[in-house]
């Protein structure tokens, strides 16, 4: 087994999405996702405990929205990939998440409204948004305001229940699901 | 359709035209025009390159560009030969309008002119008049883009000798600097378009040496890059094929890759490329769901591969519960990869039996391998 494992992760948050090992590493490491992301990469995260839809999301993120890289094994990160972020620092690191994803709003109305403490070096949120499992995912990210919370609207959706992933730095990623009239 | 090629003849008694003896100039000329057209490959022979120097204008830096010495040859077999190292002047540039961090190329063509007249005329009549012609180069610029389409100048016929100077050749691109109205950079390749060096047109090279040597630059040369070399080599202790680096003798003394003649291959770094027929090639590992599972080094599993099979086996790796559950039990949901595309669909259902209610699905880890096999031809 490498010694090494590989990094999926949020280009705009830096949110780990998968990690995974390999016995055999290529000669020329990949320096981009595409490889092990295909036509887009697939998360379907445990929903929050007030998403009452029996619809399991299924967000289609493409590469272009994702970046790979690969540092030393800990079998931890392997496990549990998604309770991490990479710190992009010299040599990069994943690090485990400190806040809860109850940090994060968990009103399905829009409006929705972000937190103000994001980590200083990333101040970005990115929001996957899809009318169903089977739909295709909008992919959206902005700047987070630095001295208040940060709303984001999704009122130029056609009026429907969506399915919304949170991607803020310092919080888990989290699903909701979100009305919009 | 062309003309004969015409060889001059004379004989005893003869008047000779000035005609002829131009005809007895132009007739190896011509032949070696065609032989440049075609065993060669136009382009840049030696020199030609594009030395800067830094300059400064008040705070803002700039650098003058000089065009080196050195010999072309055109698509026509003409040579082009700038036998001195030529200042470029901007202001050719600036009549363009440039624009900055855009490359413009700089072309050169050849030219014929007459070389001054004879101080001592001695024929008939009091007329001086010029008795050779000077092949002198121009420089010129383009817009960004022009170089891309100078393989398709106008062909000369068999027949024909060297060019008037139409055919343009490319040494190189220049950066405008719009503060200091003078160049900013230099460069060999737009990203597009490449300066063109001479080659060789033949199907056939031989040596007479029983050493044949094929190098990315003179030996000796310093560069950003190692010169490489690849050598085919007769020997008493038998015959090698081997790439290397080239070392200032014109050797290889380090081979990264040797073949010898009885076929037996030596390489110092991986072998990776496609599944050779009869191999089976294996990658494991463990991998998170939603994710493409990663093949073989070297293996290609893109659409249209279908030169090889390949096998899939994934089960549940280390198990994480989802944060919040007290007594977590994971019941088995889906732990497979899609054939086509690799991808790994690895979920649980968690229950907590402290609070049982409805299960939590969430994503998983699997161990896996990919086996990548060819049919023996």
């Amino acid at each position: 087994m490498s010694s090494q494992m590989g990094i999926l992760y949020l280009a705009d948050t830096n949110h780990v999405v998968a990690a995974f090992t390999r016995a055999a590493e290529p000669a020329q490491v990949e320096t981009v996702p595409d490889s092990f992301v295909g036509a887009g990469y697939h998360i379907r995260p445990v929903p929050d405990s007030t998403v009452t839809s029996t619809d399991r999301a299924d967000f289609v993120v493409s590469a272009k929205n994702l970046k790979f890289t690969e540092v030393v094994l800990d079998p931890a990160i392997v496990a549990a990939p998604r309770s991490y972020y990479m710190d992009t620092g010299t040599p990069p690191s994943p690090q485990l998440i400190s806040n809860p994803a109850s940090g994060l709003p968990v009103s399905g109305a829009s409006p929705i409204t972000l937190p103000n403490d994001p980590i200083p070096s990333l101040p970005s949120y990115a929001l996957l948004v899809q009318l169903s499992s089977s739909s295709p995912t909008q992919y959206s990210s902005g700047p987070l305001n630095a001295s208040a919370n940060t709303t984001v609207y999704l009122s130029s959706l056609p009026p429907g229940t969506y399915h919304v992933l949170l991607c803020v730095p310092g919080y888990p990623l989290k699903w909701i699901d979100v009305s919009v009239s | 359709m062309g003309s004969f090629v015409a060889r001059p003849t004379f004989y005893e008694g003869e008047i000779l035209p000035a005609a002829d003896l131009v005809a007895s100039v132009n007739y190896p000329r011509g032949a070696l025009a065609r032989h440049e057209r075609y065993l060669h490959v136009w382009g840049i022979a030696s020199g030609l390159t594009l030395a800067t120097t830094s300059m400064t204008q008040g705070s803002t830096p700039y650098v003058q560009v000089t065009l080196k010495a050195g010999i072309a040859i055109d698509g026509s077999g003409r040579e082009l030969v700038v036998p001195t190292d030529t200042l470029l002047d901007p202001s050719g540039l600036a009549s363009f309008g440039p624009e900055e961090r855009v490359w413009y190329p700089v072309f050169i063509n050849g030219v014929d002119q007459s070389a001054p007249a004879t101080s001592n005329p001695t024929g008939c009549g009091n007329v001086s008049q010029s008795t050779s012609t000077q092949e002198t180069c121009t420089v010129s610029y383009g817009m960004p883009g022009s170089a891309q389409d100078l393989a398709e100048q106008a062909a000369s016929n068999y027949s024909d000798g060297a060019g008037s100077g139409s055919w343009t050749v490319l040494v190189g691109f220049v950066e405008w600097s719009s503060a200091a109205q003078q160049f900013s950079g230099v460069a060999y390749t737009d990203g597009t378009t490449s300066v063109q060096y001479a080659g060789a047109a033949a199907s056939e090279v031989v040596s007479q040496n029983g050493s044949l040597l094929l190098a990315t630059h003179p030996a000796g040369t310093t560069g950003a890059n190692p010169v490489m070399g690849l050598q085919i080599q007769e020997t008493s202790k038998g015959s090698t094929l081997l790439f290397g680096q080239l070392n200032s003798a014109g050797n290889i003394t380090v081979a990264l890759l040797k073949v010898s003649s009885s076929g037996d291959l030596t390489v110092t770094g991986q072998i990776s490329g496609a599944v050779a027929p009869g191999s089976v090639q294996v990658q494991s590992g463990i991998a998170y769901d939603g994710m493409t599972l990663p093949p073989p080094p070297g293996v290609n599993l893109s659409a249209g591969n279908s030169a090889v099979q390949t096998h899939v086996s994934v089960h549940y790796d280390n198990l994480v519960p989802p944060p919040g559950l007290t007594i977590p039990v994971p019941i088995p949901l889906e732990c497979r990869v899609d054939e086509s595309t690799l991808q790994v669909h690895c979920q649980l259902q968690w229950f907590d039996l402290k609070n049982p209610s409805t299960p939590i699905i969430a994503p998983a880890s699997c161990d896996y391998m990919v086996i990548v096999s060819a049919p023996a031809s």
